[in-house]
């Protein structure tokens, strides 16, 4: 190194030399020291050899480095894609080229440590040592007595501060991506909007906050919990329900009918966040009786539904979670006796939307729900639903997202000249939507951080049981799509029928091979669109539902279910294959970016983990057709012909 | 972007080392900074534009002031120095603090408008749709490098550096870059002309890595599990409150000198001796002596750069708390942009102008030795709230907690059987024994004998099986 002349004096530095001293006189052996430093290189680079060989000798694919090898050319492409809202700049083409790498980093990131053959090896040593004689569980699972499992969300959302706490709904803010609109982080706010949206349309919106596990069996997680018969709460939970019921919202909590059953037997399965089978039909009961004292339904011939009980035993998905060795016997398979309640015949497949029981996908207005596997959800309401209709003895709910998507291809396949070439070389599809979403709202999003929605958005990707994946599976879009929907600062909804609700941006995914966002000129009545001042009309009530013949054609489509469909069905009785590993760990991971604002320390945190799930009852608007019902629903999936019994 | 990480672990750091050391001499530094530069970039790509560009302001500014010191006569103490120089290394000091004033307290300061501009009534003045900044990895480390070098030039206590390429190394060097130590350019200014690379140092750096990783995964992680559990919950009762505060002393010690240990091994295998940063600061009889050993190259960064700019104990005993109290709320913000860290550095600043009033004193120091560490480890406590709970009204909260004016909340009783099972309180007395009883890792890697490498062995193997369990965990200090 040049220095320039004539050289200052430098001054001499005590700390400085300290340092030299004392480091430079390390005492310590030639052969100690060469000893030491072979071990410290050796496991360091014996790793990625390890790997290296390990996959050449498996053939497994390394997924984690064709992610990393293709990173420079998606990073370019998306700098070149036209896919800014706004005015696209090269400032916004940089930044949304920035956020791709980000996104491919970090998911190379937990590819590399998915695919570790080490990671794989080593972890259920440790975590059979960590569970058993520690009981510390892990990330995700808390160990409870007897044998019981946690979720950590589920247990740390009742121990938290309150989530309507002012300081939290202010972190929630400040955590949000600062790409984005902060979302409103008060979740009322969004339900009682979206619950006068569909009053106004003649939908009453029934809101039902399932309790976590920890709330119904404190006593399986402390012993001090013993004599208490109240489900336990989050401490803001008595306000948001008093405020939600205050402002006119139905709410139905089945925690109490939960707590009360828990004198009887487990409401919940041990090692498992799922209700018991039984737990389930005693929420549906009572979910019936609240919904007929709502609803003025019409009278029908009772449907004839057929009971079908078989045992079932499988390994929780708490204990899925701790990752233990195969055949560990610290946390056994349990064994359930599901009922299932399966449809007479076709013949009730043509009853009319208003003789059904409502049935509708879970809506997210808490970002807690996405705290939960989404599959877990879809059971809940599969069979929830179906057992209300049971106990009520209506006809059976209406499934249609999957339906609804495999007609809107059609419709695409037929029309696909009509629709015009949008961004990134994708046909935009956006007109099949407003063909199908008859009922569009838009609500607060209050939804945060990104990475939650992004998560969230990856996960039902991922699920088998989602079209998506059969149309496109681009993990890019789904992270553009999240980032993009926060940043319009509002979750669109739409209402399908009256019956189906989903999220638009999912279906914009669903039926885009990649996202309509900024797609201005296309034909579509889209609230995201208004809100850029580029709007149309917005959609207005139920004007163009689809006639019969078309549910009937797209229920043909699904009658062949897929593998996936019936391993997702599977899921929901406990039959599920195990989840990947790379699933569960996204949805406990909170990987915390170095731009994004996180938690001071270093364990991941959660919001509440309230999840809600509003169901559509048909109001005073008569229904305009008869359907029939999807195959997407769990058991009419796994047998869709059976017989009246 | 994380030492702790199996990406780092794996796969970076044999990389670099390998370049590192396959590099012909003269080309080290330059691979050093490619190295560097790709670390950052991990954290964030466009950061990588923001280094740069303060570095170059930086080297320009050193290379004027280097330029017209050279040139000028000797400069009698206390002398301003040539204008030119006076300009630059302006120009730099405002550069490194425009750009963190923007990146780091841009938000705080637009929350804060709008909050008075709601209380006084002008609501319609909030500033809704203005920029949300992020802050850049390490921005607050790296500008204080930066200026230090420029402030040494300019007051002839280190030379100006040439070559950018070395310069470049300097500030952006991997194993300090994001979370420090603060290493001043006097400090390595010797070292980046010549330095040794020996297989003593490197040993010896594998020790301080190893014992560095064992400490932040063994002890600060599931310390700090205890900790976000006690500051997450709604209400506590004065025992765990007491448990999860101290757990958080813990945790923030164990994650901090880890980190600082492991950044000292990095910079031992590649050659450079970074000073020390941490000398068991929670035996500290007083709050003086704890900043004596807490976190020391920022407290001598803000004693050299700060307190002495400012007048020191120089201009009278009353001007001198003054300055310790202001040096201490301006350290408190460089922490973070929140009121709870300026409570924090306020609270330091009041009791160090205390302690000085009485002659470096504490209160306290007529008791006996363990009663004045044990008064002072309180005080310390006390100031972590601020530091660890989210805002202002929550550190109150928990402080009321610890007195014991906590109202119980029903779902209070589901934290035992966490924080108070074999893992959690386990780590929680390993943690105060190492703490308290075992001397720290420079001094236990002085002598590495037989006994003492199987033992460093041990805790490195430890440790990556256990964080193979573990998911992403930054360094608390990456967000300062």
């Amino acid at each position: 190194m040049a220095e320039p002349s004539p050289r200052p004096r430098v001054s001499p530095l005590h700390r400085e030399e300290i340092a030299r001293i004392e480091v430079g006189h390390t005492a310590v052996r030639p052969g100690v020291a060469r000893a030491l430093v072979a071990f410290f290189l050796l496991a360091i680079a014996i790793v990625p050899v390890f790997e290296t060989l390990g996959q050449r000798w498996t053939a497994a694919p390394a997924t984690a480095w064709t992610r990393f090898t293709s990173l420079p050319g998606r990073v370019v492409d998306g700098y070149r894609a036209d896919m800014t809202i706004g005015t696209p700049g090269r400032w916004n083409r940089t930044a949304a080229a920035n956020r791709i790498a980000l996104a491919d980093m970090a998911a190379f990131e937990d590819a590399l440590e998915d695919e570790s053959l080490l990671g794989r090896s080593l972890r259920p040593g440790a975590q059979l040592v960590l569970s058993g004689a520690l009981r510390a569980g892990n990330e995700r699972v808390y160990i409870g007595r007897d044998g019981w499992l946690f979720f950590r969300p589920d247990t740390e959302y009742v121990t938290s501060a309150g989530f309507l706490d002012p300081g939290r709904l202010r972190r929630r803010i400040a955590g949000a991506s600062e790409w984005a609109t902060p979302p409103q982080p008060d979740p009322r706010i969004a339900i009682i909007d979206f619950h006068r949206q569909l009053e106004a349309r003649g939908v009453t919106l029934i809101v039902m906050p399932t309790p976590v596990k920890p709330s119904v069996h404190p006593e399986q997680f402390a012993a001090a919990y013993g004599g208490r018969r109240a489900p336990l709460q989050n401490a803001s939970y008595a306000e948001f329900i008093a405020d939600l019921e205050r402002a006119g919202v139905l709410v139905f909590d089945p925690a109490p009918t939960l707590a009360a059953g828990r004198l009887a037997g487990a409401q919940y399965l041990a090692t498992d966040t799922h209700w018991r089978p039984e737990a389930m039909e005693a929420v549906a009961g009572s979910l019936a009786g609240l919904i007929r004292q709502h609803a003025a339904l019409p009278d029908v011939a009772p449907p004839g539904f057929r009971i079908h009980e078989r045992a079932v035993t499988n390994t929780g998905d708490t204990a899925a979670m701790l990752d233990l060795p195969a055949g560990q016997r610290l946390y056994p398979p349990e064994q359930a006796w599901l009922r299932e309640v399966r449809e007479a015949d076709g013949g009730s497949m043509s009853a009319s939307l208003s003789d059904t029981m409502p049935c509708a996908r879970p809506t997210c207005i808490i970002d807690g729900i996405w705290n939960v596997l989404p599959s877990r959800i879809r059971l809940l309401m599969a069979l929830l639903a179906m057992s209300t209709s049971s106990a009520a003895t209506r006809p059976p709910p209406i499934f249609r997202h999957r339906c609804l998507c495999d007609h809107a291809l059609q419709r695409l396949r037929q029309h696909d000249a009509d629709l015009r070439l949008r961004s990134v070389g994708n046909w935009s599809m956006t007109r099949s939507t407003v063909e199908a979403a008859v009922v569009v709202c838009s609500v607060p999003n209050t939804r945060w951080p990104v990475s939650a929605v992004s998560i969230a958005i990856a996960t039902v990707s991922r699920s088998r049981s989602s079209p998506t994946r059969t149309m496109s599976g681009s993990s890019r879009s789904a992270a553009r799509s999240a980032s993009l929907n926060e940043r319009c600062g509002c979750a669109d909804l739409a209402l399908v029928d009256q019956a189906a609700l989903v999220l638009v941006h999912e279906l914009d995914r669903i039926l885009d091979r990649d996202d309509v966002i900024g797609a201005g000129p296309v034909d579509v009545v889209d609230h995201r669109a208004e809100r850029r001042g580029l709007a149309r009309d917005p959609v207005g009530p139920v004007t163009s539902t689809r006639p019969l013949v078309r549910w009937h054609n797209c229920r043909m489509c699904c009658e062949s279910p897929s593998c996936s469909a019936v391993r997702i069905s599977a899921g929901i009785t406990r039959n599920t294959a195990p989840r990947p590993l790379r699933s569960r760990k996204l949805l406990a991971r909170k990987r915390a970016r170095p731009a994004i604002s996180y938690a001071k320390s270093v364990s991941c945190r959660r919001e509440n983990s309230s999840r809600f799930f509003g169901g559509s009852v048909p109001g005073g608007r008569p229904p305009p057709c008869a359907s029939a019902a999807d195959t997407a629903g769990t058991w009419g999936r796994q047998a869709p012909h059976e017989g009246h019994s | 972007v994380v030492f702790s990480s199996y990406l780092f672990l794996f796969y970076f750091l044999p990389m670099a080392l390998a370049l590192y050391y396959a590099a012909p001499r003269r080309l080290r530094h330059a691979a050093l900074t490619a190295l560097s530069y790709f670390f950052y970039g991990w954290a964030n790509p466009l950061f990588v534009l923001l280094l740069f560009a303060s570095t170059t302001i930086d080297y320009i500014a050193g290379l004027v002031i280097g330029r017209a010191v050279a040139a000028e006569p000797v400069r009698p103490p206390g002398a301003p120095g040539p204008r030119a120089a006076r300009i630059a290394v302006t120009v730099s000091v405002c550069s490194n603090l425009g750009l963190l004033g923007f990146f780091k307290y841009f938000n705080f300061a637009v929350e804060n408008f709008n909050a008075l501009a709601a209380a006084v009534g002008l609501g319609d003045l909030q500033l809704d749709n203005v920029i949300r900044v992020t802050l850049p990895l390490g921005i607050s480390f790296y500008t204080f490098q930066s200026m230090s070098y420029t402030i040494d030039v300019y007051r002839r206590r280190a030379p100006a550096i040439s070559h950018f390429v070395d310069f470049a190394c300097y500030v952006s060097m991997f194993p300090q870059l994001v979370a420090g130590p603060i290493i001043r350019f006097s400090e390595v200014a010797d070292q980046l002309r010549s330095r040794t690379h020996t297989i003593t140092k490197f040993a010896r750096g594998a020790a301080f890595f190893s014992l560095g990783m064992a400490k932040k995964v063994l002890l600060a992680n599931p310390c700090g599990k205890i900790a976000d559990l006690a500051f997450e919950s709604g209400s506590l009762g004065m025992l765990d409150a007491w448990y999860g505060v101290i757990a958080y002393a813990f945790q923030i010690y164990f994650d901090f000198s880890g980190y600082s240990d492991m950044a000292i091994g990095l910079g031992l295998m590649l050659g450079f001796v970074f000073p020390k940063n941490f000398d068991s600061p929670y035996i500290s009889q007083s709050i003086t002596e704890f900043w004596r050993r807490w976190h020391i190259s920022l407290s001598t960064w803000l004693r050299d750069y700060l307190y002495v700019p400012l007048g020191g104990n120089r201009k009278g005993p009353a001007r001198t708390y003054v300055n310790l109290f202001i040096v201490m709320v301006l350290g408190g913000l460089w922490h973070g942009a929140a009121w709870n860290f300026l409570v924090w550095g306020a609270l330091h600043g009041g009791l160090l102008a205390l302690e000085r009033l009485r002659g470096g004193r504490p209160v306290y120091a007529a008791w006996p030795a363990p009663l004045r560490m044990a008064a002072t480890f309180v005080l310390v406590l006390v100031s972590w709230v601020f530091f660890r709970a989210p805002d202002l009204p929550s550190a109150l909260r928990y402080l009321g907690d610890m007195a014991g004016l906590g109202a119980a909340q029903p779902a209070e009783a589901l934290l035992g059987p966490i924080v108070y099972g074999p893992y959690y309180a386990g780590t929680f007395l390993v943690a105060a024994a190492v703490t308290w009883m075992c001397p720290q890792t420079w001094d236990w890697t002085r002598t590495l004998t037989p006994a003492r490498a199987l033992a460093v062995a041990g805790a490195f193997v430890l440790a990556a099986v256990v964080l193979t369990t573990q998911a992403f965990n930054p360094f608390i200090y990456f967000i300062f």
